[in-house]
């Protein structure tokens, strides 16, 4: 979290994390070139270097892709999370340079000016084995464009988080236009069955992972759910000494997604809030109070648990819910409160370690 | 994310995981070699005038 607009808020991890992705552009190029120079000695260097940053740019696409779901299914590959956008920014110059060199090198030397070219030198859309596969990638890489200049937290203050969301979701409709961009442009070339098997192996990969993420949260989602009983509408969120001190409990209700923390000096106080993050919808269940704030296990925002505000400067709000403990359990109002309402915490009488009288 | 979100979003994920295998497939059975396309660019436009391209 950062008050003042800055670039980026720099620190070692993400120095680290850049010079990796740096060293592994220009490792993957330089290797793509001498294996490639190897095995086909009469491809020219242009082809090489287009190629080489056409299928860097597709692999790391699949990586950014792929960290999501496996951050959901193994929490310690989180860090990865943390970092992503410099990932997905860093795709995008390698697809920018890809189509660059594609259009100078098949573009440019005509009459035509180049974007008319690659735009209207071949219009079989009707044919599938000689589709203007080159449309595919520049559609994709528009959408990429607009996600890396709008990835910095300024434009996702600006434009809402949900908005931002949507807009960022549009990834899924690259990767999907430049499956077919691969498909019905290099596998139309290429006779190989391995390229086929690598675009497979790709799609299979990304889809799979995501699915299995989604499945498994589907469950979590399913285990979680409460209904109101009794006149009152409260729903039994189980015993409250089973959620570990400064660790949360997902409930979801009533169409509610709900966070129940137990923090406080001993561990003796319940809060209950949205488990929404307001930056980016992260899953706060599965974060940890540190020093009394309830931090969000993707990018660290952080709130208390007593008004679900973040605290002061900044001005994030989310939707707290009143609790009470009777006989050992937890109970919830999953009716909402307005963002940052305070909610005095709900109290256990004999938490773990305290004598029983 | 909520619930509802989640659904949603498990819900893209299932039609890709249809819609993507079927289309990288069809553009594979669909393709007719390395000689079928010419190379992208040469089947540009030639000037109006006749005149030679550069």
């Amino acid at each position: 979290m950062s008050v003042a607009y800055r670039a980026v808020n720099w620190n070692r991890h993400k120095r680290i994390y850049d010079g990796v992705i740096a060293l592994g552009v220009v490792g993957y190029i330089a290797a793509f070139y001498g294996a490639g120079r190897l095995a086909f000695p009469r491809a020219t260097d242009e082809t090489l270097l287009i190629r080489a940053l056409g299928t860097c740019a597709f692999v790391m696409l699949t990586v950014v892709l792929c960290i999501g779901p496996l951050a959901r299914l193994d929490t310690r590959l989180s860090p990865l999370l943390y970092n992503r956008r410099h990932l997905g920014v860093a795709t995008f110059v390698v697809a920018l340079a890809h189509a660059a060199f594609t259009i100078f090198q098949y573009h440019a030397m005509g009459d035509v000016n180049p974007l008319v070219s690659l735009l209207a030198s071949n219009t079989s859309y009707g044919s599938l084995p000689d589709f203007p596969f080159e449309t595919l990638g520049l559609v994709a890489l528009v959408i990429l464009f607009l996600m890396a200049a709008t990835s910095h937290d300024f434009w996702l203050a600006n434009v809402s988080p949900r908005w931002w969301k949507t807009l960022h979701m549009c990834v899924y409709g690259a990767y999907a236009l430049l499956v077919m961009h691969v498909a019905l442009g290099f596998l139309q070339q290429e006779t190989s069955p391995l390229y086929a098997w690598l675009l497979g192996a790709s799609v299979a990969c990304v889809v799979g992972l995501h699915l299995a993420a989604g499945l498994r949260q589907r469950g979590r989602d399913r285990a979680a759910r409460a209904e109101p009983a009794g006149a009152d509408g409260l729903v039994d969120a189980g015993p409250a000494l089973d959620i570990p001190p400064d660790r949360a409990r997902l409930v979801c209700a009533a169409g509610e997604s709900i966070a129940v923390f137990r923090h406080g000096e001993g561990g003796r106080r319940l809060s209950a809030i949205s488990n929404v993050c307001a930056h980016q919808g992260g899953p706060l269940a599965e974060g940890k109070v540190v020093d009394g704030c309830i931090t969000c296990p993707w990018h660290g925002y952080q709130y208390l648990p007593e008004t679900g505000q973040s605290p002061p400067p900044f001005t994030e709000k989310l939707k707290t819910y009143r609790v009470r403990v009777e006989r050992g359990r937890v109970l919830i109002d999953p009716r909402p409160n307005p963002p940052g309402t305070r909610v005095e915490p709900a109290t256990i009488e004999h938490p773990e370690g305290a004598p029983t009288p | 994310m909520t619930p509802a979100q989640r659904r949603t979003h498990l819900r893209v994920w299932i039609a890709l995981a249809i819609l993507l295998p079927i289309g990288v497939v069809a553009a594979v059975l669909a393709r007719r070699g390395p000689t079928a396309r010419p190379p992208a660019g040469h089947a540009a436009p030639a000037a109006p005038d006749g005149e030679a391209p550069r």
